[in-house]
């Protein structure tokens, strides 16, 4: 299975973050103030889409608000391979990152 | 919040547009709901992100549709390759219409390259110009012999110069002997040009008067494989010359073509080389930093201000080297032909992508449910945008894998019609290559873009029940596209057949004079020493009714003098053509006499007579000629005859003043025989005894007077092979741009036709239906192409003085021509079409 890339992960984290009110414009400011990235929605629902397509969250379709000119919201949750896929990724990082902390940044810059 | 902006409305407009995925709602909602957040913070806040929104979003949206990620790239072409074997035919047209298009296109672009390289090796190119004699009859070629050493001596600007007279030389080592063409140029012209040398030294070779510096292919036919370092060749069987250098062979992109370059001392002789006399081109090489301008303003004078043998005025002028070849001094410059080419390889290309467009759409109700099907089965649209891409651009590739084939095949004959010997690695350099790769991509993105996204708009409700959309958008552009490319067709044959008749009139011709059963013998210095002992004894033949002699062939009169005539003061002159003649030679010729009589023996002091053409006759304003004064620079004489105008050039000319001089001022140069029609073979075989006689050792070259003519006509000779080629071509072109709109109309009416033939309709009258409609587009192109092609052909008529006139024929050839074929193509559809099965078309509800 292939890794996560970047965006994906921060994505699925947002998501899960979120819980049932995942949805474009909260995870695009919900990343924006826990990471200060700023996406395009451009960009996010692109990845948003392979990752439907790669089966690691699912889309649910919500209520239609005047706000939106008519239109529904689509909802994301993560799924069961979303998760997996999450898990193997937060190892992955664990592991690469082992046995670092503020204090050996303060040394190297020394 | 509906946005009340006209702004925001569109900006979210082009949003939508541009978002093709499935998930267009959320993506363009989330929009809104932002917008309609900041929109209370500020008007001008929120559509300010909005813009930038969309700003920065395009680029990676449009990128996206083309991102080819690894496993999707397999299956793309696993489609593309499917699709191929399930429309054979289809898919062969189409990738052939497109390859012709393509091959057109490169050997255009290989012609209009080496076009534009000519010249171009020489390492002081930009320095080097050719010095041109400005006349009051126009601008000449060549210039003084004494012009050059002048121009050195008095001004500092001119850092070299030389003279380069390229004659035709018989040369002989050992018992090898034929005729070359030299060039005669003095020591400097090899540091001026650049001519690479493969043994010998550039700058010393020619030091020596008695020199020659030869090519290597000349090398090889004279000496086979030894070294010709230090070894002799004969010159015109009288001077020994030794081989002092061997240059490599000339490119063929230069203007300057010859075998072997000697020394002019050798050919003219050191006293005529410091005379005022015009005879060959010259070269100056221009110091580094001098303004050309200014420059040629101070040499203008020149000639007058040294040559005090006239007072006519000739003026100095400059030509620069590279532009030799394009631009020429009168007349049209063939870098128009450049330039016309060069958006003629575009138009093509631009034909043949439309074409391509439109017989890829042509079929879509059979794709149609395949795209429904696709839909249905979850492909979004930027997945079907990216599958005809990827069609598109693999039949792209195809074309240009066979468009190069075709180049490579057809190379030859292009060679031969253009006369030029384009090579087909010269594709192979990096601009080349890159151009190619580009031209597939951009034919195949191009041409890929109108089927990609029609096709893949289908939506699949509509398309499983069978409800067509009727997109009457297309076909009015469509027809447009056809009628433009018939009218392109129409109009290169009207051109070829004007064209074609202008040759007839021209081959046909009364030219004044009789050009018929008579051989041109060139006659080198020995041969002219004898000329006097042979006419007898040739003329003694039963099948050989005259000879004569002169100084050029009647079709090529065109030395100039000035001439002075009774009646005129001694300031007023004519410049006049004139040719030295024989004895014979107006009888030779069949030249009809208008007052007086030819040269004759009877009257000795014919020597320093002239006869004078009707033409000239005009500008005297004689009206009684024989007997009058008549003088050409110093030497007077009378008025001996008056010949009747005859053509003495090609026939683009009109007819000018020429007088005829018996001898002396330019020796004989060619020996005119006239014989019989019957038994040449024998003939021909006595003259090459007679000479072989009185001049042994040298070959019998001749040639017939009327091939010699034909040859003048060569440029227009070519024009027509081309234009006859993409004459054919552009139908072949337009034929397949109306089967794709055939096909595609004739899909379109299924359901019409289906309903005629249930109430009655036979298929001819189906047939003639279709037909009509398809017929109307040909009238209109044939409507197009009548006032353009009358336009053109009497510009281009306007080369000739003596033309035949177009007539009505050409214009009615063509539009017939275009109907039948329009007819037969369309054909093929309504054919097909009349015959369906009206069941099977209405049975889909």
């Amino acid at each position: 299975m292939k890794d996560l890339t970047k965006i994906e992960e921060t994505i699925l984290l947002a998501i899960w973050r979120l819980e049932d009110n995942a949805y474009g414009v909260t995870i695009k400011d919900h990343i924006h103030s826990s990471s200060g990235r700023q996406y395009l929605y451009s960009t996010l629902y692109t990845a948003l889409e392979q990752m439907v397509r790669k089966g690691l969250i699912a889309k649910r379709y919500g209520d239609p608000s005047p706000e939106r000119g008519g239109k529904r919201k689509i909802f994301f949750d993560i799924t069961k391979e979303g998760f997996i896929a999450l898990e193997s990724a937060y190892h992955k990082q664990k592991s690469i990152w082992a046995g670092v902390t503020e204090k050996s940044f303060r040394e190297a810059l020394r | 919040m509906q946005s009340r902006f006209k702004i925001s409305s569109f900006l979210f407009f082009i949003h939508k547009k541009l978002y093709l995925y499935s998930m267009n709602e959320g993506y363009i909602g989330d929009l809104e709901e932002q917008y309609c957040l900041l929109r209370t913070k500020g008007k001008w806040k929120a559509l300010h992100w909005l813009f930038v929104q969309f700003a920065r979003s395009v680029p990676s949206l449009i990128f996206s549709y083309f991102l080819w990620s690894l496993t999707m790239f397999k299956n793309h072409v696993i489609l593309a390759l499917r699709n191929i074997r399930k429309y054979k035919i289809y898919s062969f047209v189409n990738i052939v219409g497109l390859a012709v298009g393509m091959a057109c296109c490169i050997l255009i672009l290989l012609w209009v390259q080496d076009e534009l390289s000519y010249d171009q090796f020489h390492k002081n190119g930009k320095r080097i110009y050719m010095l041109t004699l400005i006349t009051d009859r126009g601008t000449w070629r060549s210039s003084p012999w004494a012009l050059v050493p002048t121009l050195k001596n008095d001004f500092p600007e001119v850092e070299m110069g030389s003279q380069c007279a390229v004659r035709t030389v018989l040369v002989r080592h050992g018992d090898r002997m034929f005729y070359e063409t030299g060039a005669m140029v003095v020591p400097e012209f090899l540091k001026i040009f650049t001519f690479p040398f493969k043994s010998g030294d550039p700058t010393k070779a020619l030091d020596n008067i008695e020199s020659v510096v030869i090519t290597e292919s000349t090398a090889h036919k004279y000496f086979g494989s030894e070294d010709p370092i230090g070894k002799t060749l004969t010159f015109e069987n009288s001077i020994d010359l030794v081989v002092t250098g061997v240059m490599e062979d000339i490119p063929s992109n230069s203007h300057l073509q010859f075998a072997l370059m000697a020394r002019p001392e050798v050919a003219f002789g050191k006293e005529r080389m410091k005379t005022w006399s015009a005879d060959c081109p010259s070269y100056i090489l221009l110091a580094e930093g001098a303004n050309p301008t200014e420059f040629e303003n101070k040499i203008r004078d020149t000639i007058n201000k040294y040559d005090k043998r006239t007072t006519v005025k000739y003026y100095v002028g400059m030509h620069p080297l590279q532009k030799i070849h394009l631009y020429a001094l009168q007349g049209t410059n063939p870098v128009v032909y450049v330039i016309l080419f060069a958006g003629v390889a575009v138009i093509v290309l631009l034909i043949a992508c439309i074409n391509f467009m439109n017989l890829a759409t042509a079929r879509s109700s059979t794709r149609a449910r395949e795209v429904g099907l696709r839909k249905v089965v979850g492909a979004a649209r930027p997945d079907l945008i990216r599958q005809f891409f990827g069609e598109s651009i693999i039949l792209s590739i195809m074309a240009v894998v066979i468009g190069l084939g075709l180049v490579y095949l057809y190379l030859p004959s292009f060679n031969s019609m253009a006369a030029k010997s384009l090579e087909f690695k010269s594709l192979g350099n990096n601009t080349n290559i890159i151009g190619i790769l580009l031209m597939g991509l951009f034919t195949g993105i191009i041409a890929g873009i109108y089927p990609a996204l029609i096709l893949s708009s289908f939506q699949p409700v509509k398309i499983l029940r069978h409800v067509f959309v009727k997109r009457s958008k297309g076909v009015g552009l469509r027809k447009t596209l056809i009628v433009f490319q018939f009218t392109a067709a129409i109009l290169l044959i009207i051109m070829t057949s004007v064209l074609f008749k202008q040759m007839q009139y021209i081959r046909n011709k009364d030219l004044g004079f009789n050009k018929e059963q008579i051989i041109t013998v060139r006659m080198n210095r020995q041969m002219r020493q004898k000329y006097e002992t042979m006419k007898p004894i040739l003329r003694q033949h039963e099948n050989i009714s005259h000879v004569t002699a002169a100084s050029n062939i009647p079709l090529r009169i065109s030395n100039n003098n000035p001439f002075y005539w009774e009646g005129g003061s001694a300031d007023e002159y004519i410049s006049m053509s004139f040719a030295c003649v024989d004895y014979d030679y107006f009888e030779t010729f069949n030249m009809e006499m208008v007052h007086g009589r030819p040269f004759s023996k009877k009257f000795p002091t014919d020597r320093g007579n002239y006869i004078i053409n009707e033409a000239a006759l005009k500008m005297t304003g004689y009206e009684d000629p024989v007997g009058r004064m008549f003088s050409m620079w110093t030497t007077e004489g009378e008025i001996v005859g008056v010949v009747k105008d005859f053509h003495a050039t090609t026939l683009h000319n009109s007819i000018k003043p020429i007088v005829f001089l018996l001898y002396k001022n330019l020796p004989y140069f060619i020996m005119f025989i006239k014989i019989a029609p019957n038994q040449i073979g024998q003939t021909l075989d006595h003259i090459e005894n007679v000479i072989e006689t009185h001049v042994p050792g040298i070959p019998f070259q001749y040639e017939f007077l009327d091939e010699i003519f034909d040859r003048q006509y060569q440029q227009e000779a070519r024009l027509l092979s081309i234009l006859e080629a993409f004459a054919g071509l552009a139908i072949f072109v337009s034929c397949l741009g109306l089967l794709g709109l055939a096909s595609f109309m004739a899909e379109q009416k299924t359901k019409e036709i289906a309903i005629r033939k249930v109430l009655g309709a036979s298929p001819a009258t189906i047939v003639g239906n279709m037909s009509k409609e398809f017929l109307w587009l040909v009238l209109a192109a044939n409507g197009v192409a009548w006032p353009v092609g009358f336009y053109l052909s009497r510009a281009w008529m306007e080369n000739f003085v003596f033309k035949t006139s177009i007539g009505i024929w050409p214009y009615f050839i063509s539009a017939a021509l275009a109907v039948i074929v329009a007819l037969i193509t369309v054909s093929f559809q309504s054919i097909r079409a009349a015959h369906a099965n009206p069941v099977d078309s209405m049975r889909t509800e």
